[in-house]
């Protein structure tokens, strides 16, 4: 009986003594991470809306009306990293992580001859980066880079909708998608010039991108001005006549 | 002494009246919970139900301003269901029945269902549920909750190294002061909202900023509470008025919210002479092994944009370890690395990002193991139980000399 009584308060407090395994509300949890550039430091990656169960094509989208209470929070991200120059980038494909032999398939293709606006900063390039520049004026800040991937990486929308989310835009369909481009020559071939958030007088801060699309042959080149919607509207002759200086090698 | 007391107790606990009772109080949980997803989801039924003592059942929806949807039918909720199933079970076990090699059946199906319900504790305290989304060609070694927050301070001082302290924002209230020693500084929650509606103030509106410091002044925001949502496809615009102090001085507030995620300028101040940056965000969890994407596929039915197949072509890599593996994770073929698992739950952007469930789930072989008990005490007690009547009907015939006759030691003779 007694060994009855023992035993069955030993097995009674077992789901009791479970309970207290679990991690305490108010604990506070303090751990080091290493930043990008090293895979434990990616806590920045590409800007994902958190929308749990979101239809297929809802996420990533700006945070516009949600969880039922009809608000409208902010779409675009305010200046301030772009302000200061010793920020790391502002563009978020800085961040980009690369597969095994992916840069070494960047590295083999030749860059095309160009020439660069003179208000333009020039930046090392790097094997992904076939170019890389800046622009400033005043706290305005802007990034230029010169990419080029195989294929057609997605298509058209898929690549405006990803530059769209990056400044906290909503992806459009692909009607909305061809209002906002323009098309232009490059070496003779056609290209897609698009322009996303690019506004004269826009609130210091609001960022916007343009960026020309030029399918070349296997290849897809992206030229891309990301920062102050203000300055991209003053920088888009600029960054035009640089596209359509392009000079692709025979 | 004690024994008359515990004794009644015992034979309370023992009884098979309580197993019914608590069968039938079970059904009756199942039954309402299921009625009461409607309302809540799945996720906060599971909460309000199975993972509560007490839950009230209303047939009224949560919003209801009727003053009777603050009352209803109460029922005792899981964890005081499961236990007392759990001394019920046990207390009959060792109690009432005898060990015997003919009920070693019993003893293994008992067995089973003890595993059953104490796997179900595990997996409530032990398991929970991150969502990993990754961008084709993209790498991530941490995954979030999309129902839990925590409020993050991040010291960015360091030239290579973020530090990062971190805690549990869901069950904070307005007016809460977080003083403790593993902080850097002091908080003190002015406001908590589970839900609120943030908003950008018009140019000819004049509204005060919900925070004097960081996103709230520099974009003209705003935040009112309001209700929660439980819908499948929305989540809670978690949000907080946080005023910071380093040590006696007053840094003034910040608005932390879940909407201000990683697409916004991280909101920063200066304490002790190091940079910190402020957040609330859905709750992280970093792992010591990356996951890179290397490819989604969405096969389609030939002809048709009807779904055939979703799968994920992944490389895992743990530097500590030494592992750069490759796997395709698919439907019902998940993938198993580090006490967690990773299963193929959604895509999104025309089919190049793709999010992945990781459950980690200490207690998941559990029920496999009850199962198996519960199977193989079903065969064994029925197997005695086939040989026992066969015994029975012999000796009954034999009784009534009906049956074959044992040899008389006449005829031995």
């Amino acid at each position: 009986m007694k060994a009855s009584l023992l035993r069955l308060t030993v097995v009674g407090l077992l789901p009791f003594l479970l309970a207290a395994c679990g991690p305490e509300e108010g604990e506070i949890r303090v751990y080091e991470l290493t930043r990008p550039g090293d895979v434990a430091g990616a806590d920045r990656p590409t800007p994902q809306a958190p929308s749990p169960g979101a239809p297929a094509g809802d996420r990533g989208s700006a945070p516009g009306p949600m969880a039922g209470t009809g608000n409208t929070p902010p779409a675009m991200p305010p200046g301030g990293a772009a302000a200061a120059p010793d920020r790391p980038s502002i563009n978020p494909s800085s961040q980009m992580q690369t597969l095994p032999g992916m840069e070494e398939a960047a590295a083999r293709i030749e860059r095309p001859e160009w020439q660069v606006p003179g208000t333009w900063q020039v930046l090392e390039p790097t094997t992904i980066r076939k170019g890389n520049f800046r622009v400033a004026q005043g706290d305005e800040v802007a990034e230029i880079t010169v990419t080029a991937f195989p294929g057609s990486v997605g298509g058209l929308a898929s690549n405006v909708n990803r530059w769209r989310r990056q400044v906290g835009l909503a992806p459009l369909n692909p009607e909305q998608i061809a209002a906002l481009t323009v098309p232009v020559q490059v070496d003779g071939a056609p290209a897609e010039l698009v322009s996303i958030r690019v506004e004269e007088g826009a609130p210091s801060g609001t960022q916007g991108v343009l960026g020309v699309v030029i399918p070349r042959g296997e290849l897809t080149w992206f030229v891309k001005m990301i920062g102050s919607s203000a300055l991209l509207h003053e920088e888009r002759d600029n960054l035009q006549r640089f596209a359509e200086s392009f000079q692709f090698p025979s | 002494m004690w024994q008359k007391f515990l004794r009644p107790l015992l034979l309370v606990f023992t009884s098979l009246r309580l197993t019914v009772i608590l069968l039938v109080l079970s059904m009756a949980l199942v039954f309402f919970g299921t009625l009461d997803q409607v309302n809540f989801g799945i996720h906060e039924t599971q909460k309000r139900y199975f993972q509560s003592f007490l839950v009230f059942w209303n047939p009224l929806p949560p919003e209801s301003t009727n003053p009777l949807a603050r009352t209803g039918l109460p029922l005792p909720g899981g964890y005081l269901l499961g236990p007392l199933l759990l001394l019920n079970l046990l207390a009959a076990q060792f109690y009432r029945f005898r060990w015997s090699w003919q009920k070693s059946g019993i003893l293994l199906i008992h067995s089973g269902l003890v595993l059953l319900i104490v796997s179900g504790f595990v997996t409530g305290f032990l398991g929970y549920e991150r969502q990993m989304w990754i961008d084709e060609g993209g790498t991530k070694n941490w995954a979030e909750s999309y129902m839990e927050n925590e409020i993050v301070l991040i010291d960015k001082s360091e030239e290579n190294r973020d530090r990062v302290y971190a805690f549990d924002s869901d069950h904070l209230k307005g007016g809460e002061i977080i003083d403790d020693p593993k902080l850097p500084v002091t908080l003190e929650i002015e406001e908590y909202y589970p839900n609120a509606s943030v908003r950008q103030a018009g140019p000819n509106m004049r509204v005060e900023p919900a925070a004097t410091n960081g996103a709230a002044p520099r974009m003209g925001l705003t935040a009112t509470p309001a209700p929660e949502t439980f819908a499948q496809d929305e989540f809670n615009a978690d949000t907080a008025i946080v005023r910071v102090y380093d040590g006696d001085r007053d840094l003034g507030t910040w608005m932390v919210s879940n909407l201000l995620d990683d697409r916004f300028p991280p909101q920063t101040f200066m304490a002790n002479g190091r940079v910190y940056e402020i957040a609330l965000r859905f709750k992280r969890e970093y792992y010591p092994f990356s996951i890179t994407l290397r490819d989604f596929a969405h096969d389609r039915y030939p002809g048709t944009d009807i779904p055939k197949n979703f799968s994920s072509d992944v490389v895992v890599t743990d530097p500590q370890a030494g592992v750069e593996r490759e796997s395709l994770i698919y439907m019902n073929n998940p993938l198993r690395y580090g006490g967690h698992t990773f299963y193929q739950a959604s895509f999104a952007n025309q089919d190049t990002s793709s999010m992945l469930q990781v459950v980690k789930n200490p207690g998941w072989t559990l029920p496999y193991i009850a199962v198996t008990l519960v199977g193989l005490g079903l065969v064994v007690q029925f197997g005695l139980g086939f040989f026992r009547p066969r015994r029975r009907k012999t000796a009954t015939a034999t009784a009534a000399g009906n049956g074959p006759q044992p040899p008389s030691p006449d005829a031995q003779a």
